[in-house]
């Protein structure tokens, strides 16, 4: 993991010390809320709807346990002990006093955290695979390229003050787990014969006009990465829309100007700037590589381990050891290294707010990290924590010791591990609700062995078009929205980033439901689902072999659904 | 293009309730009091709309020239480029501080070599004047009601950048 030298130091330093100085100024009423609103939000503070909020950047998701230990210490002396993991893999505090918020920040900076970017119309906290450097489908770890533009991207001078929030995410492996079609640039890195460098996306998006990103450059050898990304943000400062901040993001500009001439503009620009700006050395890289070198894995006996495993899994037959079993096959995934696993803790259990952990959850996966997981931790789209060198000899207790603090739920990748924004409850931008929905649908889908047999499906809500929860590229997108002061949400089908070759963004099904129907309009979509699959079929697959046509047809016959709900008969409230 | 004739008009009456950050010296504006006091100025400054049409007879003029610029100029589009080595002021006027467009703009400026005075004027606020110095503005054109050893403090907000500066 990076590790600060002293000008990341001084720097952040120095970046308290400012804040602190805007905050008085503001307090003492000398900076007026006009000036402080772009200063704020530039150090990740919103006001809400019921107090500030603060996101902390989590770079490209890393943790360490000291970084883990201090978020809970924070939780506790300056929140409500809890705060919550956001699908940018960052973490947000709900209720802090904008009076203590520059002490908060001169704590966080002492474990070498921030929140610096992480809002305003700037360039955000750079996001990535959450299995980097361990994915047996990696190609090239993304995290020294990650933190190379981390830092190129950390107060940088000349686009501070952009038309509107600029996303930038990297992957390295063959399955993207970063969404990077979904991002204002997304870097895929490659190696061919003219040697390392990235396949370039650009314009892509969620919010109320979801895009995908078109192909800007094929291969842009790495030593040029930064004066490449240089180009893109000086065109898009100089030319992306500000009469209109719905308008305002880069892939409206691309849109607009259409990819060929947008990459034209950027050649010629990037030429102009290449002479001019230091090229990415190789020294750089190879420096910058070493602090994600591989931890000192132990040389497992993968034959034993994986044969310990197998017998405490097929021979068992007590409910804790079926338990086990599930989890195992839900909460774990395939590692590089022969005898090591990934492991996802779910903080999804049924009835807790998606990505919420507590002060003393935070405590515990510290200690998990230390004892189990060489001390670190990632954050994930999806709002879970992934602990991702684990030894296969290990799991057994991990789990027994996971248990305790609630993140053993077995539904990882399933359609109970649903993404949430933090929605009306919380959110001053929220149309609706998103978090009492998210609950509804868990209890109204609580038998794991049905929840298992639908397979991979991921299920996200949103409570208004900002799209946090990344609804339009779920495989089940709700959508809050507000109709004449009513709360509606609003059904997708059919999205998915995670493959390379064909991102998709989902479609609208219909009219939208009451909350209260919504469960009951998932289930005619699983039914239907279930009734056409074709054996081993995926649930995104059926909907590509044959589109909304029949999941339509079962959840609006003649635009007036008549449901079975509780045993007793009644129409579903469909609001055209 | 459409602010040409908003900013930087050769009607523009300088305000004496500005102040003129230079080189993180408090200064005197030469263009301002040249113009006040003289027929024919040593320091003359022009809007781009003038520099336009009258670049021959401006470059002809022994006076040191200063040309003011609306944030959301289009350097490749404004006949500038050649005649930078002949330019000793350029301001660039933002109309708002949240439009960062002349940053960009003074990037570019620095980048193709322009070493004279660049100069912000407008809608900004001291707390961007050390994005606006890294971005190679040397003087800054502010309110007189500001306080000198703020607007110098702001200027030194960070010891260093991660990027390629001016």
């Amino acid at each position: 993991m990076y590790v600060y030298n002293d000008i990341d130091k001084q720097l952040l330093r120095e970046r308290v010390t400012q804040f602190r100085d805007q905050t008085q100024r503001f307090l003492k009423g000398n900076l007026s809320d006009d000036a402080f609103l772009p200063l704020r939000l530039q150090n990740g503070l919103y006001i809400q709807r019921l107090a500030p909020m603060l996101r902390v950047a989590v770079p490209y998701g890393m943790l360490s346990s000291t970084q883990l230990r201090k978020l809970a210490s924070i939780s506790r002396d300056y929140d409500k002990g809890y705060c919550h993991i956001t699908t940018r893999q960052n973490i947000q505090f709900n209720w802090p006093k904008l009076e203590t918020i520059p002490e908060l920040l001169k704590e966080l900076s002492e474990v070498e955290m921030h929140t610096i970017q992480t809002s305003g119309n700037c360039i955000r906290n750079v996001t990535s695979d959450p299995l980097a450097g361990v994915a047996a489908d990696e190609i090239i770890d993304p995290r020294p390229y990650c933190e190379l533009v981390r830092q190129w991207s950390t107060l940088h001078p000349e686009f501070a003050f952009l038309p509107r929030k600029f996303k930038i995410a990297i992957s390295g492996a063959t399955q993207d787990r970063a969404s990077i079609q979904f991002h204002d640039i997304g870097l895929q890195i490659l190696e061919n014969e003219h040697g390392r460098g990235f396949r370039v996306f650009v314009g892509g998006g969620l919010g109320r006009t979801p895009i995908k990103a078109s192909l800007l450059r094929d291969f842009l050898p790495e030593r040029d990465l930064l004066s490449y990304l240089c180009a893109i943000l000086r065109i898009y400062n100089q030319q992306g829309r500000r009469d209109n901040k719905y308008k305002a993001r880069l892939k409206i500009l691309v849109r607009a100007t259409g990819i060929e001439s947008f990459a034209e503009k950027i050649e010629i620009e990037w030429l102009r700037i290449r002479d001019h700006y230091p090229e990415l050395q190789e020294e750089a890289i190879n420096n910058m590589q070493n602090y994600f070198s591989s931890p000192n894995y132990q040389t497992l006996d993968v034959k034993t381990v994986e044969g310990e495993l197998n017998r405490l899994t097929t021979d068992l037959l007590e409910p804790s050891q079926r338990a086990f079993k599930r989890w195992l096959t839900r909460n774990t995934g395939e590692h590089k290294i022969p005898g090591y696993r990934t492991v996802t803790l779910s903080l999804k259990p049924t009835g807790i707010p998606a990505g919420d952990i507590t002060d003393r959850q935070l405590q515990a996966v510290a200690d998990l990290a230390d004892r189990y997981s060489f001390g670190e931790v990632r954050t994930t789209q999806q709002q879970n924590i992934v602990l991702a060198d684990v030894a296969s000899s290990d799991l057994l207790e991990l789990w027994l010791a996971a248990k305790q603090y609630g993140f053993t739920s077995a539904n990882i990748g399933t359609m109970t591990d649903i993404t949430c924004c933090p929605g009306g409850d919380f959110c001053a931008l929220a149309n609706a609700k998103s978090i009492p929905v998210a609950e509804a649908i868990q209890r109204r889908f609580d038998d794991m062995d049905y929840v298992y047999d639908l397979g991979e499906l991921s299920l996200k809500i949103s409570g208004c078009m900002n799209a946090c929860a990344h609804h339009s590229i779920s495989h089940i997108g709700i959508l809050g929205v507000d109709k004449k002061g009513a709360e509606f949400y609003q059904i997708m089908l059919g999205g998915s980033a995670g493959d390379i070759a064909k991102p998709t963004v989902g479609k609208v099904i219909g009219p939208s439901f009451s909350a209260a129907d919504i469960p009951e309009a998932i289930a005619i979509i699983l039914d239907v689902y279930v009734d056409k699959r074709i054996e081993g079929e995926s649930f995104i697959e059926v909907i590509s072999r044959l589109g909304l046509r029949p999941f339509k047809d079962a959840l609006y016959p003649a635009r007036a659904v008549t449901l079975k709900s509780n045993s007793t008969e009644k129409t579903l409230g469909v609001n055209i | 293009m459409s602010n040409i004739n908003k900013v930087g008009s050769p009607e523009r009456v300088y305000k004496t309730d500005k102040i003129l950050i230079k080189n993180t010296d408090l200064c005197n504006d030469p263009w301002r009091d040249s113009e006040k006091n003289t027929e024919k100025p040593i320091y003359k400054s022009v809007s781009l709309c003038q520099w336009r049409q009258e670049r021959g007879e401006l470059l002809t003029e022994e006076w040191a020239l200063g040309i003011t610029l609306p944030a959301d100029s289009d350097l490749y589009e404004i006949d500038l480029l050649d005649d930078l080595d002949k330019i000793d002021l350029i301001s660039i006027e933002f109309s708002t501080f949240t439009d960062g467009r002349g940053f960009s703009l003074a990037a570019q400026l620095r980048q193709y070599g322009f070493t004279g005075e660049l100069r912000a004027t407008g809608a900004i606020i001291l707390d961007q004047l050390y994005y606006l110095y890294r971005c190679g503005f040397n003087a800054f054109e502010l309110s007189a009601n500001e306080d000198v050893d703020i607007i110098l403090n702001a200027l030194k907000a960070f010891s260093k950048g991660y990027q390629p500066g001016w």
